[in-house]
Order: C-alpha cells, then structure tokens, then sequence
C-alpha cells in the first residue's frame, strides 16, 4: 500500500464523505488525515487484498467512521447536521476567494442547498465536486456500483437545479468564474 | 449533458471550491501523522484502555486519539462494557452484605445491651409507612436528573421540617436516641450529596455565582460534622466507644477535594497562561494550535504581561522553513510576532509582493475584498512595510465596509474590524449597531438542551451550539462596543465558567485556556453581584445550608433521650 497514491486517490472523496456524516469540511479535513495515517500504519492488520480498491476504499472507510464517531462523541454533537461553514478556517475559505458579494452570495446559497439534499445525495455531490474525484473512486468509497454513484448525482442535480434560483441557471457556461480550477483530466464525466 | 446540467455542475464546483484542501500540505500532514505513529507506537494496554477511559486520564497526550481509540475490536468494547455493570453489580452484592452484616450485629449488640421497645415501635412505624416514604424519597430525587437541585432542596427542607416536629413528638415520648436521629440525617445527606457530587459541577446549566460544588460540600460537610454525641457521652454508654470511622474520613476527602477544585477553577492565575504562551514550541496541530496561540499570546500582551516569546520565534522560524501558511502567519501575527515575520529572510517577499499588488488591483477595480487568513497575514505585512498608497488604503477601507454590511460570520467580522484599524479606517459608531446585531444574531442562549449554552456560534446556525473560540470573539467585541440589548450576561458569564472549570484541581489549562481568558476579559462586563442575585442564583446552597442546620437542630432535639441511653 502506497501512501501517496492511497491518499490522492481517496483523500477528497473521503473528506467529502466524513463531511457528509455530519462534521465541519475543516475537521473532516483532520479526520480523513487521522484516517490515512492510521490505515498506513496499520495496513499490516487490513483484512482483503490490498491491490484491491474495494477492499482498501472499505478498510478507510471503516477507519474514517470510527474516528469520526469518537470525533462526535468528544465534541458532544447532537445536531449532527451538515454545515459547511461552521468552522471559521472554512468560512475564511470560503471569503478567499475574491468574489464579489453576488457571487459570494449565489456561492452560499448553492452550499445552502446541497446541505439540504437527502443524505445520500449529499454524500456523492460532496465526495465528487469537491475535488472532481472520479465516479469510480466514489463508488468504491461507498462501496455501492458507479450506476448507483451516477443515478444519485443526476438526481442531486435535478433537485440542485429545482433548489436554485431558475434564472440564474440560465446563465451560459461561458460566464464561469475564473476562478473556477480547470476539470481535472481523466476525471468521469457524469 | 446539457446546458442547465453544466450550469449546476459550474455552480456545485463553485460553491465546494473553498472547500478544496491544498494537496500538499494535507500530504505532509499525513506524512507527519505517520511518522508520530510509527516513532511512538501507543502501547497494547493504552489501547485497551482508551477504548472505555477519557485519554486525559490514561495519559495518551500526543498519542493520535483516533489509533488509540479505533484499535481494540469490537469484542473487546463488547467484554468492556459487560465488564462495566458486573463490576458494579459485584461492589453493590459486596456493600449489601457487608451492611447486612453489620445491622445483624448491630441489633445483636442493642439486644444485648438493652431491650427498647420504643424502637421496636419506630421500626414498625416505618414498616408501616415504607410506601409513602420511598415515594417521597423518589419524588424528590427525580428533579434532580432533570437538573433541578432547588425543587429538591425546596421540598427537602419542608420534609425536615416536619421530620423535625415528629423528632421533638418522639423523644418527648422516648422513641427517638439522638445517635438515630443523627445517624438518619448523616445517611440522608449523604445520599442528596452524592448526585449532586455529579450533577452540580460545570455541568449544571442554572447560572451561578459560585461554583456548585460549594453544594455537595455543604452536605458532604454537614454529615461529616453530626453532632450525633461527644465522647464523653459516648463513654459511659456500655459497650460504646468513641472511633473515627472511615467513610466520616471518605467523605472528609471528597468535600475539601470538591472545595478546593471549585477555589482552583473560580481563581483566575495569569501564570498558567504565561507559561503556555511562552512554552509554545510545537504547534500540534498545526494552524489550530497557533490560533490558540494567538489568542493567549494577545492576551498576555494586551494585559501588560511582556510574555518571552523565544520559544514561539524559534517555532515560527522552523514553520518558515517549510514555506508561508497564512493561517500560520495571521496568528503569529495576533499573537506579537508581526516583526520576525516581516523581517524574516525566508519569506520570497517578491512574490508576496506580487500577490499583494495582484490582490490591491481587484479591490480597485471593485472586487469584495477577501476576509480570509490568505490576505489578512498580507495586509498586516504590507501596513507595517509601508505597502499601501493612499488610493489603495481608501478603496480598501470602502471594500471593507462594504464587505461587513454582508452580514459575515464571526470570525470574518472581527478580521474585517482588524483589517480597518490597521488601515485606519475604523468608525466605532457606524459599526456598532451591526456589531450588536451580529452577536445577537451569534449568541445562543440557554435552553432545555443537556449541554450548558448561553455563549456565541461561529455562525448564525439552526442548532449550532456554542463555541469557545467564538465566545472569545464575542466578548472581544463587546468589550469594544458593549454589550447589546438582548443578551443576558448572566448566561455568558455562567457558559465562559462552565467551559474554564476543570474537575480537578489546578488541572493543565491546555484545553481550558480559551475560556479562562476570555472569562478574565469578560469579568469586566459581567453583571455585579447583589444581594438579590445572589439570594436568587443560590437559593440551592442557602436550602443547603438550612437543610443541614434543621438536621443539626433535629437530632440535637433528641438530646433527652440521650440521657436516658447513657443512664441506662
């Protein structure tokens, strides 16, 4: 098990998925950092092959949710909802990027919208926009097929595209913000 | 796909874009996380017992909390947790029997010694009434768990106060011994003082003036010192010597344990955090660490301490080595070491300087500006570097109030407040009413949850509880710009407590120090102690005080009888 790759392979998605349990994207950020060290350094004890992702993809995941269950127990949380703004690194993060207020606002509301998706929607919106992971990676994350992945991300973008303000999403696509990264190559398209 | 599809996807990948973590340095940070681990191992049994025992108390500090606790399998949580209640059962069946024992002797020795047939008539009596009383018993236990110790004391003290006439009935008719008096009321507080020994400390969510420890130790105390019989009397009582028993001497313990914790957390000592501002040589978890840093480090400054920042600077030189983490930076920055970093040699100031004019150009040509950590360590180098003409510093200073109107959340106001007065440009009174609807909008009072609240969020949430971090934000703020209408200062007062209070006496501060020191500032604004405050917010320990006073008086009443034990 190479750390390296394990960790670029996986690391948004499973930030996007511990994210999705319910805990701020900053501390979901130390989760999944807790997560891949401890599976590096317990790799000897993984049960499975460990050239095989599904295998690998389900050892992290196991880890991720133990950890985030000690996480929520330490910090009492008993709204476990999600909110992608909670923690003031994050909001700072959000603020950085140079928007003006329209689109810092349209930005938020866009947020506002994903956190209220059903749950299982949410999960795959986060685990493959944040960082464009392929549906491949997500699926074996979740460990469910990439029919399943695909479905839930048309249907999160169906409902996105209802939640959203309709003329904005008329908009063209060639009015992106610059800021927006380039789609990484190789990535699925959904 | 189609059109509206790609807007949604643009849109989706515009709104987590802040999200998106740098590659490499969450790289390094699990390459680090990694290392720690594979140096130092946690041992087998730590393992074991981090499963079911808080890290603080197995010494597991630097120990990653997720190695430790994720690694015993789930058949041995499942032996733990059996282990738990079979343990308990097991103390229990061992108190029964030695208690059981101990009453058969008892009655044994009393039978021997003398036959009282008024004794006989009380048990009976008690016999009689066992349904009432252990309904009464319940009724006034229950408040309790529902964090009500008042409503207990309250009916306590009206119980004892009718005990206290049926006691006088009882030894006039010579049913009652003041040793048995003495002994019901020493059980009986003992028994209100052990859950309130749990239920009473930081937990408690009712505001106090004191610690609610004082509580238990009241109790605790008044059982201790029954004034049951001297030893003179007790001397020429056959069969009768005087003795120290242990539980008096347990309890003894526990009621200066108690007290001396609740002096420890209501005295606030700067030493402490000096010696962590000054100690801080290794930022664990990286950014996190040094915004604690940073806001100890103010206070200590601000306060006139003159902290000896060496270990910080030698620190912060190391964290330049491995390049420019802003979030590092703006703390290093809040916390006095704005001059290492400005003048430091590792800092690629061409580049810097670059962003930072990249930067000023879209404030001036009508960008928001940014509130993040990313520019906020920027601007404070470019102030102190003579950076900023006067055209940028007005268009800046416009963005910037501009950007506080938008309704920001905690963090992002007061780095927008810190970023006009470095510029200048700050206007107290045309921010106040903001301000004040802001913390209003932050502050999260007290209600029916079990967790104590009554401090800020770092946003306006629906079901976002109350943070340290931002509380200190807060109380910042209205130091500044007082305290708006609408925030009940009692509550803010209790939750800074409550969060500061450790269990045990002059406990490390390392996870305390945020609210101590944002106690310590807000004790300035906390509302003056009164009579009438404190007769109202401390009626349990004023119902204390007078339960244990009726007590003493209740089995001193029985002092006849006494006389007739020792003549006999």
């Amino acid at each position: 098990m190479e750390l390296q790759k394990l960790v670029e392979t996986y690391r948004a998605p499973l930030i996007g998925l511990i994210a999705s349990w319910g805990c701020p994207v900053s501390e979901a950020t130390e989760i999944a950092g807790d997560a891949f060290s401890e599976a590096y350094v317990s790799r000897g004890s993984m049960r499975g092959d460990p050239s095989d992702a599904h295998a690998v993809a389900g050892w992290l995941r196991g880890i991720a949710r133990n950890l985030y269950r000690n996480w929520a127990r330490s910090r009492h949380r008993r709204a476990r909802v999600l909110s992608l703004e909670t923690v003031d690194g994050v909001v700072d993060a959000v603020a950085e990027s140079d928007e003006p207020g329209d689109e810092f606002a349209r930005a938020a509301e866009v947020r506002r919208a994903i956190e209220r998706l059903p749950k299982t929607l949410r999960q795959v919106v986060l685990m493959h926009y944040l960082e464009e992971t392929s549906v491949r990676n997500v699926a074996a994350l979740l460990d469910v097929p990439e029919k399943t992945v695909e479905g839930r991300l048309y249907r999160a973008r169906q409902r996105l595209r209802t939640a959203l303000d309709p003329p904005r999403s008329h908009e063209s696509p060639t009015t992106a913000s610059p800021f927006v990264p380039p789609r990484a190559e190789g990535s699925d398209r959904v | 796909m189609s059109e509206s599809n790609e807007t949604v996807d643009r849109e989706i990948r515009d709104a987590l874009r802040p999200h998106q973590v740098d590659a490499d340095a969450f790289m390094a940070s699990v390459e680090a996380k990694v290392k720690a681990l594979e140096v130092a191992p946690p041992e087998e049994g730590l393992k074991r017992a981090a499963a079911v025992v808080p890290l603080s108390l197995v010494g597991a500090a630097g120990h990653a909390t997720g190695v430790l606790k994720s690694s015993p399998s789930v058949w041995h949580k499942l032996l733990v947790f059996i282990s738990w209640p079979a343990a308990s059962v097991f103390v229990l069946l061992g108190v029964a029997a030695l208690s059981a024992r101990s009453m058969r002797n008892d009655r044994a020795s009393a039978g021997e010694q003398s036959s009282n047939p008024g004794y006989d008539e009380l048990t009976a009596w008690w016999g009689k009434h066992r349904l009432a009383s252990g309904i009464f018993w319940v009724a006034c236990l229950l408040p309790m768990f529902f964090g009500s110790s008042f409503f207990v004391l309250c009916l306590l003290n009206v119980s004892a106060v009718g005990l206290l006439f049926m006691i006088r009935s009882m030894s006039k008719a010579g049913h009652a011994t003041r040793i048995m008096i003495g002994s019901y009321c020493t059980v009986g507080l003992f028994y209100l003082a052990m859950p309130l020994m749990f239920m009473s400390g930081p937990i408690s969510r009712e505001p106090h003036i004191v610690d609610p420890r004082w509580l238990p130790v009241i109790l605790l105390l008044g059982a201790v010192g029954m004034p049951t019989l001297s030893r003179k009397q007790l001397a020429v009582i056959p069969g009768r010597r005087p003795r120290p028993t242990l539980l008096k001497l347990l309890l003894l313990s526990y009621a200066v344990f108690l007290g001396v914790t609740a002096i420890s957390n209501a005295t606030f000592r700067p030493a402490p955090i000096l010696a962590l501002v000054e100690s801080f040589d290794k930022a664990v978890h990286k950014s996190a660490s040094w915004q604690r840093w940073a806001v100890l480090s103010s206070w200590a400054i601000d306060a006139g301490y003159q902290p000896d920042l060496t270990l910080p600077r030698q620190l912060l030189a190391r964290e330049l080595e491995n390049g420019t983490d802003p979030y590092t930076l703006a703390s290093a920055m809040r916390g006095g070491l704005t001059a290492d970093i400005v003048n430091s040699p590792a800092i690629d100031w061409d580049a810097e300087d670059a962003e930072w004019d990249k930067y000023v150009e879209s404030i001036e040509r009508g960008r928001a500006p940014s509130s993040g950590e990313q520019k906020h360590w920027l601007l404070r180098a470019a102030v102190e570097r003579g950076r900023i003409t006067k055209a940028s510093r007005a268009a800046l200073i416009r963005k910037t109030r501009e950007r506080i109107q938008s309704d920001p959340v905690m963090a992002e106001l007061v780095q927008l407040i810190e970023a006009l007065d470095l510029l200048g440009g700050a206007d107290d009174a045309e921010v106040r009413p903001l301000v004040h609807e802001h913390l209003r909008s932050h502050w999260v009072p007290e209600d029916s949850r079990i967790l104590v609240d009554g401090g800020f969020s770092p946003g306006p949430y629906p079901g976002a509880g109350s943070d340290p971090v931002a509380t200190y934000r807060a109380v910042a703020l209205m130091k500044r710009f007082g305290v708006p209408e609408g925030i009940d200062r009692e509550q803010v007062e209790w939750y800074l407590y409550s969060k500061s209070a450790s269990s045990i006496p002059f406990a490390s501060l390392v996870d305390v120090s945020v609210p101590r020191v944002a106690k310590a500032s807000f004790a300035p604004l906390a509302p003056p102690v009164t009579l009438g405050r404190l007769l109202t917010l401390e009626r349990s320990l004023f119902g204390a005080l007078i339960l244990v006073l009726l007590c003493y008086y209740a089995t001193l009443s029985a002092a006849s009888a006494v006389g007739r034990d020792s003549q006999e």
